[in-house]
């Protein structure tokens, strides 16, 4: 009876698994008829039947682990306990796991000098081999090598009393990758965000030849406000440093970590166990973690898990640029067959032109300008350099040229107030040398830059030009490096055309003075990129950075400032389409700035905000909070509050914070950043339009809508004026207002701004995603009217031109994009 | 290498790796009885030495457990035949261990153990495995290919491509009766385990 009942059931599952998808419920409900029991026990069959192996998986990992372990009489319950007992400075409070070495307790300290819970493991008894010991002394090694905060830190080590060894590490509250993800249904977006910091562990592991071999959900705890562990390095193997190019050299451990007879596939075949192994499991991480496994996603996937270790991502970096690349919105590389998609796309895709928070971009410009500065100051020849430098010494020595030298008053006045008594004594021709005199207002200009006065150094430097071509001539070296000093400092006022030509002029002197690859054409042509980049012409401007870029790298010069530019530059250029260089430029940059500056210079600062911004970009938020946290007080102390990199700055802490959703704490710097920028350029000012437009998006984000919109206006306004009523960002207010007005339901402001953006668009930037985006905002606010029909044509019309570029959200579902 | 009698036993391994083939439930008895002392050196590796990724393949062990027990001599003829007979021998020797552990369990009660925090890996399967032991033999009556998958898949661990090549199947019909064995084995798992 019961078994003829199994079969039916059988039968029926058999059939609806034979079936596809759409007629399965169909076969079911036919077969079953009024059987509700029956219906229960086929419906549970094929809802278990699609779930994922990982529950089958853990169930006979265990079984195996608890057989072996009881073959060597071992059990899991048994055995020995050490809590209550307390061992050099740790008290053991009770038994955490029992893993195949070693056992780990829940500890504390035993003197009471701090609270901190943390993990002791100790090796198990039985287990202590000379070889295990080893290995057990190797894991130490290999966790003290290793600082991230995303692996478990070693806090401290040794041996009980019988000689086994214990270490002491970061105890981790928190839950396995999986369980996190499930308890807290955290959105696909978060699930590859937080592979994504397991892959930046990965990679710092990688980097120091250390190869985990243990990647699992299990091994990957998440705390409570998401931050990521990775666990148990306790079967990771120091790679063969040989094995991985331009590694440093490590010392290896002696011991012979692998047991031959048995391994992965790659040890099977007699292959080294490489960083690929990590990256295969990291797939297999993602595939239990991800629902949807087609598309790009599965690409991705599919490329980490291939059966050819060199066929999978060469790096843990590649693989998270890729991740990145996906949630971009970009073509990823495990798919190579969309790459002449690319081209297209990457150029369009500039999601800071877009009204959300984001002007990382624009945070460069700032930052290069004073590397440039410094590189043109040591460029000068040395006689001038020391004369200018003992003329700026003099001034501070005595301020007033005519009074002796007065301590007390040297102490307290300010550089600027030196500055503008040394800039009245070269007017006041009391330097007779023409030349020294020239050289001095350069001097003094670049004082004026690099304390962020570009008016007041713009002023100086025309005059040094001026006296420079009645001494040198227009084709010299210095009218040449005043030009291009000049053309940046004018840069985006209403002086814009005139930037323009005097940059090209230094460019085409440059080219003509200096022998083809020189660095100073390279310099040349990077201050014209840097224009042609804010200008908004990306193209133009990518080619001519990077060939700049190429120049100064080419010369191999030893000058940290010049590479620290050219890193800096290039990685931005690289951003696009190759994360992971841009990040290793930048790191590379962090690190020469470390060294020939000190790690506590204004330097060093600089590079750092750069590096923290790069990783927000690449998803290292902690890393980048941090960086950041630890550069901008130094900014604000070395060059002032309103210094353009100390904005910049912390204009992109704001949009980290935004990113990351803390929406309050955005406004606030948005706020104070606004702040900043009216005190320092006036009213209007694009620094102060992109404030107010910033400031409304994370007030809009906290659906306060009534107190956005004239901030929106009032950006509006400005991106008018100093554009001359033609510029694509004038759209990017109104689009703003559309949608506001559309989440309040005021169908008839909402059409008004958003066809205003569209005609805007259709002039500046035709054919775009903009203008699509523009578009599909008119099509709501008509349907929002109730003109449904005339709506709905314009959103669908509008798909063709958004699948020119990276539509950053809420637009793809507000535009109902397939 | 210098085991005495290597011939006989070579031979014995033999005949007992097809009699288990062919169901000879004492042959397999026999089979786990000879090959023991050898799983458990390898085991003593596999606890306190490497673990070599994520799915490991029990079979491999079984197999080099084997190995070692004719000496270092491979003997059987054909691989299908012995990763079947392996399989069978994981089975036996997983839901053995399991059942000794549930009688230990209901005559000690349970051990008090912290649930751990730090690894979480508390639940007792030795409760699932016996349930899904018991699955499989009401599914012999049902559909008795799918037995040897599961054996081959989920006791032994073998890949598909694997449990294709010992149960001479096509991949396809490996994996649809895959699918079928999950809706199986978890159902069971799901009703015997809290």
């Amino acid at each position: 009876m019961i078994e003829s009942r199994n079969k039916l059931i059988d039968e029926i599952f058999s059939a609806a698994l034979d079936a596809s998808p759409e007629e399965r419920e169909q076969i079911v409900s036919e077969r079953c008829g009024e059987d509700a029991d029956l219906l229960q026990e086929v419906t549970t069959l094929l809802s278990a039947s699609n779930e994922s192996d990982e529950r089958l998986h853990d169930t006979i990992d265990h079984a195996r682990e608890n057989l072996f372990r009881s073959m060597l009489g071992d059990s899991a319950e048994t055995g020995e306990d050490l809590s209550g007992q307390t061992v050099g400075n740790w008290l053991l409070k009770s038994r955490l796991a029992r893993g195949g070495l070693a056992t780990v307790y829940k500890a504390e300290r035993a003197d009471g000098a701090y609270d901190q819970i943390v993990a002791f493991k100790v090796m198990r008894r039985g287990l202590d081999t000379d070889d295990l010991i080893a290995r057990f002394r190797a894991e130490r090694q290999i966790l003290s090598s290793l600082e991230h905060p995303a692996i478990a830190q070693i806090l401290d080590g040794g041996a009980l009393d019988d000689g086994r060894p214990y270490l002491v590490l970061e105890y981790v509250d928190g839950h396995s990758i999986t369980d996190y993800c499930e308890s807290n249904a955290i959105d696909e977006r978060g699930r590859l965000i937080l592979l994504i910091k397991v892959l930046r562990a990965l990679h710092h592991a990688h980097r120091y030849l250390v190869v985990h071999r243990d990647v699992k959900p299990s091994n990957i705890l998440v705390s409570k406000d998401g931050h990521v562990t990775l666990l148990d390095f306790g079967i990771a193997k120091l790679l063969d440093p040989s094995a991985m190019p331009g590694a440093s050299t490590m010392t290896r451990t002696g011991v012979s970590l692998l047991t031959p007879g048995y391994g992965s596939p790659e040890q099977h075949s007699g292959e080294t166990v490489t960083t690929a192994s990590d990256i295969y499991q990291v797939g297999r991480v993602m595939s239990d973690l991800l629902a949807s496994q087609s598309g790009d996603l599965g690409a991705i996937m599919q490329k980490a898990m291939h059966g050819d270790p060199s066929q999978r991502y060469e790096s843990a970096a590649e693989m998270l640029a890729d991740l990145r690349r996906y949630l971009d919105g970009l073509p990823v590389i495990a798919r190579p067959d969309s790459f002449g998609y690319r081209a297209s796309k990457l150029m369009k895709r500039r999601p800071w032109l877009l009204p959300v928070v984001a002007i990382i971009s624009l945070g460069i410009v700032a930052y290069v300008t004073t590397l440039t500065i410094y590189s043109q100051r040591l460029a000068k020849e040395e006689a001038l350099t020391a004369a200018s430098q003992q003329f700026l010494i003099d001034l501070f020595r005595s301020p007033d040229p005519f009074a002796p030298a007065d301590a007390e008053r040297g102490r307290n006045i300010t550089v600027v107030e030196a500055l503008r008594i040394g800039e009245d004594r070269i007017r006041n021709e009391l330097v007779s040398e023409p030349e020294l005199r020239a050289s001095l207002l350069g001097t003094i200009s670049d004082v004026y830059s690099s304390l962020d006065l570009p008016a007041e150094a713009a002023l100086l430097r025309k005059d040094a030009l001026g006296l420079e071509r009645e001494l040198y001539g227009e084709q010299s070296p210095q009218v040449v490096a005043s030009k291009r000093a000049l053309g940046g400092l004018m840069g985006m006022g209403e002086q814009m055309p005139e930037a323009r030509a005097l940059l090209q002029e230094q460019l085409e002197t440059a080219r003509e003075i200096y022998p083809p690859g020189d660095p100073e054409i390279g310099l040349s042509e990077i201050a014209l990129g840097l224009f042609l980049n804010q200008a908004g012409e990306v193209d133009v401007s990518k080619d001519m950075l990077l060939a700049g870029v190429g120049k100064l790298d080419a010369t191999n010069t030893n000058h940290a400032r010049r590479m620290i530019t050219a890193l800096i530059v290039s990685a931005e250029y690289y951003g696009m389409e190759k994360p992971e260089e841009a990040l290793a430029a930048v790191e590379r940059a962090a690190g020469i700035a470390d060294q020939a500056f000190g790690e506590n210079s204004l330097q060093a600062a600089l590079v750092q905000v750069r590096l923290a911004s790069t990783m927000t970009t690449y998803g290292d938020y902690e890393g980048s909070e941090r960086n950041f946290a630890a550069a901008i007080p130094m900014l604000e102390a070395q060059l002032g509050k309103n210094h353009s990199s100390t904005i910049s700055a912390l204009n992109n802490l704001g949009y980290l914070y935004s990113f990351n959703g803390d929406n309050a704490r955005a406004e606030q710097i948005h706020r104070s950043l606004l702040e900043r920028n009216i005190a320092k350029h006036g009213p209007v000012h694009r620094a102060v339009a992109d404030s107010y437009q910033n400031l409304a998006a994370t007030i809009n984000e906290q659906g306060r809508f009534d107190e956005s919109i004239p901030y929106h206006r009032r950006a509006y306004d400005i991106y008018r004026e100093i554009f001359n009523d033609k510029h694509y960002m004038i759209a990017f207010p109104l689009m703003s207002i559309a949608k506001v007005e559309l989440e309040r339901g005021n169908g008839a402001a909402a059409e008004t701004a958003s066809r205003e953006a569209m005609t805007r668009l259709e002039a500046a930037a035709p054919g775009t995603f903009l203008e699509g985006v523009a578009r599909c905002l008119v099509g709501l606010s008509l349907e929002e009217q109730g003109n449904k029909e005339e709506g709905t044509a314009l959103v669908e019309s509008s798909h063709t031109m958004m699948a020119t570029g990276n539509i950053p959200d809420p637009y793809p579902a507000l535009c109902r994009l397939p | 290498m210098d085991r005495p009698n290597n011939d006989t036993k070579e031979q014995r391994i033999a005949e007992l790796l097809a009699q288990v083939d062919s169901g000879d439930e004492a042959a397999l008895d026999e089979l786990v009885t000879l090959v023991y002392p050898d799983l458990k050196t390898l085991a003593h590796f596999q606890l306190a030495g490497e673990r070599p990724d994520h799915t490991l393949n029990t079979t491999a062990i079984v197999h080099e457990a084997f190995v070692r027990l004719a000496g270092g001599k491979r003997v059987w003829t054909d691989q299908a035949h012995f990763l079947r007979a392996a399989s069978k021998v994981m089975r036996h020797l997983l839901v053995d261990h399991a059942r000794m552990r549930n009688t230990k369990k209901r005559n000690e009660g349970q051990v008090p153990l912290e649930l751990d925090e730090q690894r979480y890996e508390s639940e007792d399967e030795s409760v699932a495995v016996l349930a899904l032991d018991t699955a499989l033999d009401d599914m012999a009556r049902v559909d008795p290919r799918l037995v040897g998958v599961i054996e081959c898949r989920f006791f032994a661990g073998l890949t598909v491509a694997e449990t294709a090549e010992a149960l001479e199947m096509t991949v396809r019909t490996v994996e649809r009766d895959w699918q079928k064995a999950r809706g199986y084995l978890l159902r069971a798992m799901k009703a015997n385990t809290p």
